[in-house]
């Protein structure tokens, strides 16, 4: 693999997973003469290219090559996109693609997922195969897109863009309230995503005014690093990042959803068809939370760390309230939609504990709780295909009926509330390792903002989970066999238990949930530099959080030394110490106290990659 | 009066005329070939203007106007014909749909 | 060696999986007994290596005690891996040894059980062996754990199996819900489980139980800072929450006697032997933390006593058998735990070893009962069985009396040895509440069997004639009839001298376990003699007082059940705890719930609503406006431009 990174392919890789499946979509769109039969293999054969790239950009991140740091921006593809020269400050926004080890199991987890919607959804889908192949292709691209882009302009447009598609995924291919649904799914999330405009362009104009950036020059731009800049240089006092922090918020915690902003999921989830709740639950949501990890968290460090108490508050609601409304669903789509909710809650609650344990475990919550639920909605669509219900009410005792179904869907609900040995449980202990560990991580100048007060209501989500879940797993596989009134639909050509196709789908997902569950460790490993040094790093007063890991780590080994044997495994890097200098430190103070500076050149300074 | 006058009052003459069809004309081919006399008042003027300038600027962006309006020209006039098939009629009236 | 012992198992669950439920069906099951036979001589091995090494040397000893790391599972923080590590001890070993024994003659008395009288295989029988393999794999990385999470891993996954075990026969509503009863009530348990790892980690920064127990011995946190006692008791107790879980003490016991949907030599391996010894076995694990907060202890303890007692008084009224057994399961927990709780932690997990004999035994027998009754179970329904059953009646009756603590059979050493420790212990009157449960085991075991198997033969309707259950079957029974007979031999302790120098206190069992417990005074000296002669005879009062009842003058219980109606229905009801939970606490939750989602539907989307109002009132106004002609826009252009071109000619 090593050869193809410095060929042409491998300079592009991202492009052309970012980029195929739209210009398959423009193809697919005009090819008005294709069999149903074309279309589907087509559309499934670009999503399975496009996994094959994004698995080929995989290995070629993961092969080190020399003389790059292992946390930096990797797979970078840069060129201007919209410029105008102006004598004062030269407009410069760019086309400026790239992945770390945040966007890459993202990446990958929307490459896995889209192509098994795709399949799935071959039996499901009836009519206008077209149109609906075209735009599960175009959201591909765009979701892909928003993981890779290193510009705030190019996320932005990305971000939005992925609406379109789902909007007529829903209004056209939905269930019996489609129209309601989609339009509230669009107007909700848009309305938020205008104020996170505003936010993206004040970002931009206010970095315009300063001379950020390695070269020294005035450009306005929207390339995430100088952004990064802005706060670490003391340009955006407190006040600046509350607001800036409120105007993200408005648009990434409505996709998350965060509760009380959750009610379009329900209802979206409930009324798209079975790709689009897949495709929603998987990866859409995510762009909410990969946004807070990547903009909000970064960019306004001190306005994060300051709300993040309220965010943890909104997160522990979420995950208790979610669950309890859960429990009361009778639509199986719905319960699994407000499992959604809860579980989300755990991921921002990780997120905002600003601990590496939570952190790890948030960004693997993204992705487990994209495998298992949607996997979940997967297998509620082939219940709903076969006897055209999902309340349980009409349901019971499938088991008997369809015992490769009920594999899956216990495999799956297990995987969803935590079992240890499948994924969930990992990334939950960490999330709630993190949050109950973060107030113990205190340096000069910082503290971690959440503590045992909120991981001990987080935790009764397990419990919580457990209950709902097993309602719906008991409600709708044990007991006695109970179907609708009209009985099994076998008009779709499906057989009663699942056919091969469905397995085929289903079991990818099952053997990822397994594989993170029993070894994560590859995966922790290529999240954990990214988010130690683009996350942490920039959250924290950076030589005190060097030093202070120096200073914990030998603690750490005091306590060794009393245990006895204790198998210490060194990731530290000591050149972290050596890049800042002396002077550097004496500059620093706690981040709450330090007064916005108006010369940054005094204190500009590398920042650590 | 120059030359450079009088094209321009020919093409606001020509604008005029346009609009005032426009607006009193209910017969949408009619009133389709008046925004065409609309467009050629506008055009009048571009190469006025650059006659007035002294340089070609003018007659050039009219050239590139024109195609673009005989491409719009179809592309209307299909429209049109679309419309009274659907109607049976060419009167403006009858396409209120976006009536609030 | 150590990791092919949970492994072997689990592979043999996973070729069932994908040959199993295709190829083989019913000879499915050699897929998981050659696997946990294997399992079972490594565990054998390894028990004779632990003992070669801590008679080797202090050096063999403290090698033994570290764990060891198979590979890193989690990021925990900066350079620091949670493992996935093993450790064997002298604990790990008897564990072990005691679930293999256990497993693999319940799995293959299960060949038999699952079979009709034909010898065809029941439906679902790959998945059974398959569940039970899976059982088998939870429970041995649960005792093998090397730290706290693994520990979990092994809690939870038991749990897991459970469920599917219990819910084996999920057509039947009551199985479905039992088996979800059984992991919601587990769960609350691991709550407060999970939540006492998180404090342990948050204050010792290590999950490995060495230096965890280390760093209690030496008083300190991972800080350096002081160890302040009410931390070391909220550790302590949230564990035990999870103990109360999974051993099913009160009050999370509830899910105990509704596991016993499940197939019998389910509730014989894990509701019986096993899985549900877990608790105590996590509690003697981490005694250390126990042993610093004397508060926990005091807890464990009256915990234990208070559930042992309350678990037989309803044993009592039961007419199930396998309740009974259920119950008088929940009651021998108690004792464990009360045995922990004085700190006796060696003599509970010898308890826990003899009482996997004879409890899977009597189990067992229940099963086999029960599969010659076409399924019946409730004992007014049956009786006599003495004749037509004579293996089954044996081996019952064996396990009957080491249960009920009869002389020199294996019951009786351990049962008296907690009592003992009670009694020299500082909480003498918990003794006390040991003793009058003894009394009542004694009784209710030999009221059950009495009904059962003595009296004129009766048989549940459709039932032609009892016949005693196949090979497959009897083997097991009477190997662990051997166990019943013979376990409490391994640890002899307190009867020095007793019986004319026949049973010489030996205490080999506790010899083993020091390597753990060290060595309480307790197990070999004091006055035990006493002890034993007064346990003895009131096992023996309490037998005979069944005799009386249930043999001689039967209409005697009846009378008792009128005269003392309210108690009697109090405890016939067990105490009604299930619809108590049912009013408290589960339905006020749904109820909450059922509040959440009105409130998403009414307020949030409420208030949305009257936000959308805004647009929607200037739109409203604003439509006047569009009369949809095209001239009509047209024309407003037009005046439009007018306007802003007379603007624009008046200002310049």
């Amino acid at each position: 693999m090593l050869y193809l990174a410095d060929t042409w392919l491998g300079d592009h890789i991202l492009s052309i997973v970012i980029f195929l499946p739209i210009i398959a979509a423009a193809m697919l769109f005009s090819r008005t003469a294709w069999q149903p039969e074309s279309i589907r293999r087509f559309a499934l054969g670009i999503s399975l290219l496009t996994l094959l790239f994004a698995v080929l950009a995989l290995l070629i991140y993961v092969s080190d090559r020399p003389g790059i740091a292992p946390a930096e921006w990797r797979l970078v593809e840069r060129s201007d996109w919209l410029v105008g020269e102006d004598d004062q400050v030269p407009l410069r926004i760019q086309y400026y693609v790239g992945v770390d080890g945040i966007g890459l199991p993202l990446l990958l987890l929307t490459a896995l997922l889209t192509p098994l919607a795709i399949w799935g959804s071959f039996s499901g889908i009836q009519d206008r195969h077209r149109e609906y192949y075209a735009l599960m292709l175009l959201l591909h691209g765009a979701m892909l897109g928003v993981f890779c882009a290193r510009d705030l302009l190019l996320f932005y447009v990305f971000f939005e863009f992925t609406l379109i598609p789902l909007y007529f995924l829903i209004g056209i291919w939905g269930g019996s309230q489609r129209q309601k649904a989609a339009d509230m799914f669009f107007i909700y999330t848009l309305s938020g995503s205008m104020l996170t405009f505003a936010g993206v362009l004040f970002l931009g104009w206010k970095a315009s005014l300063l001379p950020i950036g390695p070269d020294g020059l005035r450009v306005f731009t929207f390339e995430l690093d100088r952004l990064y800049q802005l706060a670490a240089d003391g340009h955006l006092s407190l006040n600046t990042q509350w607001w800036l922090f409120i105007a993200f918020f408005a648009g990434f915690a409505i996709k998350v959803p965060l509760f009380p902003l959750h009610t379009w999921l329900p209802l979206a989830h409930t009324e798209a068809p079975t790709a689009g709740s897949v495709i929603l639950a998987a990866v859409l949501l995510k762009l909410g939370t990969y946004g807070f990890l990547r903009l909000s968290l970064p960019m306004l460090p001190e306005a994060s760390i300051a709300l993040a108490p309220i965010i943890g508050v909104l997160a522990v609601a979420g995950i208790i309230y979610g669950a309890l409304a859960a429990w009361v669903q009778r639509d199986i789509k719905k319960l699994v939609a407000y499992s959604s909710v809860s579980h989300l809650g755990f991921c921002l609650l990780g997120m905002f504990s600003l601990h590496l344990a939570g952190l790890t475990g948030s960004v693997l919550y993204m992705v487990n709780h994209g495998l298992s639920t949607g996997a979940l909605f997967l297998v509620v669509g082939m219940i709903y295909e076969r006897y055209h219900t999902r309340e349980m009410d009409h349901l019971g005792g499938l088991a008997r009926q369809m015992p490769i179904m009920a594999f899956f869907l216990i495999l799956f609900a297990l995987s969803s509330i935590g079992l240890p040995g499948l994924n969930g449980f990992v990334s939950e202990f960490l999330v709630l390792l993190g949050t109950f560990n973060s107030e113990k991580f205190v340096l000069p100048g910082f503290k971690g903002p959440l503590g045992i007060a909120f991981a001990v209501p987080a935790a009764s989500g397990i419990l919580l989970g457990a209950i709902y879940m097993l309602y719906m797993v008991g409600r709708v596989l044990f007991g006695p066999v109970k179907e609708p009134g009209h009985g099994f639909d076998s008009s779709t050509g499906l057989t009663r238990d699942l056919t091969p196709r469905e397995i085929g789908v289903l079991t990818p997902l099952a053997i990822g949930c397994i594989l993170l569950g029993v070894y994560p460790k590859p995966a922790i490993e290529i999240m954990e530099p990214a988010l130690d040094r683009a996350v942490l790093a920039r959250m924290v007063p950076q030589e005190s959080a060097s030093l202070a890991r120096y200073d914990l780590s030998d603690k750490h080994k005091q306590a060794v030394e009393l245990d006895g044997a204790y198998p210490v495994d060194s990731h530290a890097d000591a050149s972290n110490l050596d890049a800042i200098s002396q002077s550097d430190r004496q500059h620093r103070m706690p981040v709450h106290l330090q007064p916005e500076i108006r010369n940054p050149s005094t204190t500009r300074r590398e920042v650590l990659r | 009066m120059t030359t450079a006058t009088t094209l321009i009052i020919l093409g606001a003459a020509l604008f005029g005329i346009g609009v005032v069809g426009f607006l009193t004309r209910r017969n949408l081919i009619i009133m389709f070939l008046c925004t065409e006399v609309m467009f050629q008042g506008v055009l009048i003027n571009f190469v006025a203007m650059g006659l007035a300038r002294g340089n070609l600027q003018g007659q050039v962006f009219a050239l590139f106007v024109l195609v673009i309006a005989a491409v719009e020209a179809g592309l209307g006039l299909a429209i049109v014909v679309m419309l009274y098939r659907r109607r049976g009629t060419l009167d403006a009236e009858s396409w209120r749909g976006m009536r609030g | 060696m150590a990791i092919l012992i949970p492994l072997l198992p689990l592979a043999g669950a996973a070729l069932v999986g994908l040959i199993g439920l295709r190829g083989l069906r019913a000879r499915s099951h050699w897929l998981v007994i050659l696997p946990v036979a294997a399992s079972l001589y490594l565990a054998v091995q390894l028990y004779f290596q632990v003992q070669a090494s801590t008679q080797a040397c202090a050096h063999g000893v403290r090698q033994m005690f570290e764990s060891f790391t198979i590979y890193q599972w989690m990021l925990a923080g900066p350079d620091s891996w949670l493992n996935v590590s093993f450790r064997v001890d002298p604990l790990t070993c008897v564990m072990l040894l005691t679930v293999l024994i256990v497993s693999f003659l319940v799995i293959i008395y299960s060949v038999g059980y699952m079979r009709d009288h034909h010898g065809h295989a029941e439906r679902g029988y790959e998945r059974f062996f398959a569940f039970l393999a899976i059982f088998v794999f939870s429970m041995c990385t649960l005792v093998l754990a090397g730290n706290f999470l693994v520990l979990y891993v092994g809690w939870e996954l038991v749990g897991l199996s459970s469920y599917l075990l219990i819910g084996f026969y999920y057509q039947r509503p009551a199985a479905a819900a039992a088996a979800k009863k059984a992991f919601l009530v587990n769960r609350i348990g691991d709550f407060g489980f999970g939540l006492g790892i998180l404090l342990i980690y948050y204050t010792f920064g290590t999950l490995e139980y060495a230096n965890v127990f280390r760093m209690i011995q030496a008083g300190v946190t991972v800080e350096g800072v002081p160890l302040e006692s009410a931390r070391v008791t909220t550790i302590a107790l949230l564990l035990f929450c999870g103990a109360m879980g999974k051993s099913a003490q009160l009050p999370l016991h509830v899910w105990l006697p509704d596991a016993m949907e499940g197939p019998t030599p389910v509730s014989a391996l894990i509701h019986a032997a096993t899985m549900v010894t877990a608790g105590v076995y996590m509690v003697a694990r981490c005694h250390i933390i126990f042993a610093a907060s004397p508060y926990a202890m005091w807890i464990v303890a009256t915990i234990g006593a208070a559930t042992a007692l309350f678990a037989a008084t309803i044993a009592l009224t039961q007419f199930d058998m396998k309740r009974i057994l259920a119950y008088s399961t929940l009651s021998q927990l108690g004792y464990m735990f009360l045995a922990l709780g004085v700190s006796a932690f060696d003599s509970a997990i010898f308890h826990l070893f003899t009482h996997a004999f004879f409890k899977a035994l009597l189990f067992l027998g229940a099963g086999s009962v029960m599969h010659a009754m076409a399924g019946e179970i409730d004992v007014r329904r049956f009786g006599g069985l003495r004749k037509s059953m004579p293996i089954t009646h044996a081996t019952f009756l064996i396990g009957g009396l080491a249960l009920a603590g009869f002389p020199f059979l294996a019951g009786f050493w351990s049962k008296d040895e907690i009592i003992h420790a009670a009694f020299e212990s500082d909480m003498p009157w918990l003794a006390w509440v040991a003793v009058v449960t003894a009394w009542l085991t004694a009784f209710y075991t030999f009221r059950m069997i009495y009904m059962a198997f003595y009296g004129r033969e009766r048989l549940p309707e459709g039932v032609e004639h009892a016949h005693e259950s196949g090979a497959w079957m009897s083997l097991p029974l009477v190997i662990l009839s051997i166990g019943a007979i013979g376990a409490g031999y391994l640890g002899v302790t307190i009867h020095r001298g007793g019986f004319a120098g026949i049973f010489e206190p030996h205490g080999a069992f506790h010899d083993f376990l020091s390597r753990n417990f060290g060595r309480p005074e307790v197990s070999h000296e004091g006055g035990g003699h006493l002890l034993m002669y007064v346990s003895s005879l009131i096992a023996l009062w309490g037998i005979a007082t069944a005799w009386y009842f249930y043999r001689r003058r039967p209409t005697i219980p009846m009378a008792i059940a009128l005269v003392a109606g309210p108690v009697y229905r109090l405890l016939y009801h067990k105490y009604y705890v299930d619809e108590v939970y049912d009013r408290v606490f589960v339905r006020p939750l749904r109820k909450v719930g059922e509040i959440c989602y009105d409130l998403d539907r009414y307020l949030i989307n409420g208030v949305l609503w009257l936000i959308t109002l805004v647009p929607r009132g200037i739109g409203f106004g604003l439509r006047r406006w569009q009369q949809g002609a095209m001239q009509g826009y047209a024309l407003g252009m037009v005046v439009g431009l007018v306007v802003v071109l007379w603007w624009m000619l008046m200002t310049t």
